[in-house]
């Protein structure tokens, strides 16, 4: 365990060499530290989506002008309007907890996991216009481990 | 039967906190008895689990539909083999075979040191069986896999069909494997932490372990990504979901430890940085099991509120406050014995690599628990997605790959002028040249001109290692140019095993790169006999065709596909309706080159036939499977037990011992 005994450093000699080295290190090791924080932090400003519900969006959507949001909620049961010809869908978000509506647009391929009374969460720009124009749906993928929750 | 199944896991409950007090007792009052004691409760605990899983497969195979397991997971239509993959089909099931893996490979760790590291065993017996009693309290107080049915059904829910094919066969073992096989140089951590023999011991009796363990992790990774490659259907093979993130994190962690250790061996640096990695690299696995058990964070595969989340946070906790309670116990024996000597050095390339190394996960956790933190932070749930990760990630990953260049390259110790001049003028130019080939081509994302100049630069400096290697000892030994690649390869195997992932490595770099950016996507609505474009394909919808059965009905339709005005392939996209559980489901049809593939996803057929398509030509995403493989040859080639590399290590130890 002698063995495992640090050996007098150079950094106590006070050598100014030394120093220097140490410093070019610190600056080297801050500044890929610093460029993460920056990369992190920019990148969360510029890409952050709030995750809200049927019933924020109805209350206070306003104050997201001008951001991306997530809604979740829940199809209603005989709203879901799908043209195959021209891939437009449209349907109507509940509120999980009954609180409210939005009428939805999207156009692409429907999802296969899409389904009414399923939950469901629309992504898209605040916009004060109705139908709210969903540019993603996100539908709850079949994980494994929600089998037991359908059943 | 269910009642064996019941006895073994309430017993195995007993031999593994049995083994957790023996070992540790036996270590801190020097009794030999106690620590072979502790070592055969923990090979009873493994042989008691596989009774368990035996139990639990014989329930599956047979359909017992009284087990609510099996009737939520299997079918009597379900192939066998699916039955059996059934196993880790849900939550129950997968946290038994997670113990299965657990114990037998503790019990493979016990085995090949029973006569070796007598004196840090007790410790690696108690941390694996700590982890083990964690698993199988569990499964015996709050999720028993032998849960009865007090009215069994006739008919099993069945295995979800997305789950039914081969990837995922094989996906969850290797993910598994590579997430538990961590536990064991963790354990050897512990052991060297615990005991006080803090030189690099540790770090070689583990190192096959830490090789086994990233390899497994890598291909996990590789092969989820292949399953979402080709049964979701979107076109990508990687969304940055909570799920994903959950099992890359430790494969980082992991990585930036496979490189650092490397200095501690060398340089005697670095010690308390690599008890870190491998803790923080252990722990990633338990909250990676934890994201995707606990439903704390929303993901796009949605899982099942468990309730489980606090036990994994509460057990999590507790291996953090021990390992660097552990780590603070020992840090003046951990301090360095010596110190970097230049900024120019092979050193604090690897330094460097491990900085970047560990930002990638930071940030990639950071984005993943985003959403918690802000909502406990300002009150609002924000969440970032895929754009946050590429945007962070992106440019971390490729200063990675600069790095890659750099480091075989530049002089250990401190770099001189003369070896910068030497050996990086020739891979620098041949950068700089393909780079701006590349934007002669056309090539305007910087992203994909760094990624391609650099690859170049890298691969350049690897063949050039093994051309110099080679030139070498084929010149000392009288060889020829191919035997000596050969025998470097075996004389140096962690070295050229090394070097080759790093070719795989690249490969996967330029297939990421390029089918992210270089992307086609576009959605067309046709008639028959219609014919669309996209990218250099024409393709041309020629028919539709409806079968059913009894397990689902196909909507197939026949695009003939056309490159320059000549036919080569015809591809057969299919929306699948399955009847049990009633799902809809996209099967995917592709025409692979090493090019590009054209992935073609039918969206729907109405009732005139008109079909919609939504098709994406990716560039070189065949290049990111390719690297794979030759990353598998890589680790063979660095983990394979050799005569020479035993003598190797025998040799260096005794100098060691000199020195």
């Amino acid at each position: 365990m002698s063995a495992s005994r640090p050996r007098v450093s150079l950094l106590r000699a006070g050598n100014i060499s030394t120093m220097k080295r140490e410093l070019k290190f610190t600056l080297g090791i801050g500044i890929i530290v610093a460029t993460v924080a920056f990369l992190v932090w920019t990148a969360v400003d510029q890409t952050k989506m709030y995750m809200i519900t049927v019933a924020e969006y109805l209350d206070v959507g306003n104050s997201y002008a001008g951001n991306t949001l997530r809604i979740a909620g829940k199809v209603a049961a005989g709203t879901m309007k799908w043209n195959d010809t021209t891939n437009d869908l449209r349907f109507t978000l509940t509120d999980m907890d009954g609180r409210g509506t939005i009428e939805v647009h999207y156009r692409g391929l429907l999802p296969d996991m899409f389904a009414e009374d399923k939950k469901v969460v629309v992504e898209g720009p605040y916009a004060s216009a109705s139908p709210f124009e969903a540019t993603a749906l996100l539908t709850t993928c079949p994980s494994k481990y929600e089998a037991k929750a359908n059943s | 039967m269910i009642t064996i199944g019941n006895l073994a896991l309430y017993l195995a409950l007993a031999t593994s906190l049995y083994a957790v007090v023996a070992s540790i007792y036996a270590a801190q009052a020097h009794r030999g008895e106690f620590v072979t004691s502790g070592e055969r409760a923990a090979y009873a605990t493994w042989g008691l689990i596989s009774i368990t899983t035996i139990v639990m497969l014989h329930a599956l195979v047979t359909n017992d539909f009284s087990i609510k397991y099996v009737a939520a997971y299997t079918s009597t239509t379900l192939p066998v083999r699916f039955r059996l993959t059934a196993l880790w089909g849900g939550m129950e099931g997968s946290l038994l075979f997670w113990t299965l893996i657990l114990t037998t490979l503790t019990s493979l760790a016990l085995f090949q040191n029973r006569y070796r590291n007598r004196e840090m065993m007790p410790y690696v017996t108690a941390t694996a069986a700590t982890v083990t009693a964690f698993f199988v309290s569990l499964l015996v107080f709050l999720i028993p896999p032998f849960a009865l049915l007090k009215f069994p059904p006739a008919e099993g829910t069945d295995l979800n069909p997305l789950l039914q094919n081969y990837w995922m066969q094989i996906h969850p073992p290797a993910l598994y494997l590579g997430y538990v096989s961590w536990t064991i140089p963790f354990g050897f951590a512990i052991g060297a932490l615990a005991t006080g023999r803090l030189d690099d011991l540790w770090i070689r009796t583990s190192r096959r372990w830490c090789l086994m363990a990233w390899f497994f992790l890598s291909l996990g990774n590789l092969f989820g990504a292949r399953w979402a490659y080709e049964v979701l259907g979107w076109g990508g093979y990687w969304a940055w979901d909570p799920v994903e993130n959950a099992a890359f994190m430790p494969l980082l962690t992991g990585t930036a430890y496979l490189h650092s250790v490397m200095i501690q061996e060398r340089k005697d640096m670095l010690k308390v940085w690599n008890m870190t990695l491998i803790i923080l690299t252990f722990a990633l696995t338990i909250f990676g099991t934890f994201l995707t058990r606990s439903g704390v964070i929303s993901s796009v595969h949605s899982f099942t509120q468990s309730g489980l989340g606090p036990y994994f946070l509460t057990f999590l906790a507790f291996v953090l406050l021990i390992s660097f309670g552990l780590v603070a116990f020992r840090i003046r024996e951990l301090r360095p014995r010596h110190q970097l000597d230049s900024l120019l050095s092979r050193e604090s390339a690897f330094l460097f690599n491990n900085l970047l190394f560990v930002g990638i996960a930071f940030a990639t956790l950071w984005g993943t628990i985003f959403p918690v933190l802000s909502e406990w932070v300002r009150g609002v749930k924000i969440t970032v997605g895929p754009p946050f990760f590429n945007r962070v990630n992106g440019p971390l990953a490729v200063a990675l790959l600069l790095l890659m260049g750099i480091g075989p390259i530049i002089a250990w110790r401190r770099a001189t002028f003369r070896n910068l001049v030497g050996n990086f003028v020739v891979p620098t130019a041949l950068g700089l040249a393909v780079g701006t080939a590349g934007f002669a081509c056309g090539m305007r994302s910087l992203s994909a001109i760094l990624v391609v100049s650099f690859s170049a630069f890298v691969l350049y400096t690897i063949a050039a290692e093994f051309h110099s290697g080679a030139r070498a000892r084929g010149a000392m030994l009288q060889e020829s140019y191919m035997s000596a690649i050969l025998g470097l390869m075996r004389k140096n195997q962690r070295r050229y095993g090394g070097y080759v992932i790093h070719v795989g490595v690249v490969f996967m770099f330029l297939g990421v790169t390029m089918s992210s950016i270089y992307r086609t996507e576009e959605l067309h609505t046709v008639k028959k006999g219609e014919q669309f474009t996209i990218d250099r394909y024409t393709l041309k919808y020629m028919d539709s065709e409806n079968k059913e059965d009894s397990h689902m009905a196909q909507l197939i339709a026949t695009l003939d596909v056309y490159e320059n005005g000549k036919q080569i392939t015809t591809l057969h996209p299919e929306k699948r309706f399955y009847k049990r559980p009633e799902q809809p489901a996209t099967e995917v049809d592709m025409r692979s080159t090493m090019r590009d593939d054209l992935y073609v996803v039918l969206g729907s057929i109405d009732d005139q036939g008109v079909a919609t398509f939504q098709a994406y030509v990716n560039p070189l995403v065949w290049w990111l499977w390719f690297g794979g493989v030759v990353l598998v040859i890589g680790t063979a080639i660095a983990a394979f037990p050799s005569k020479a590399a035993t003598l190797h290590e025998r040799a260096r130890v005794t100098s060691t011992i000199r020195r």
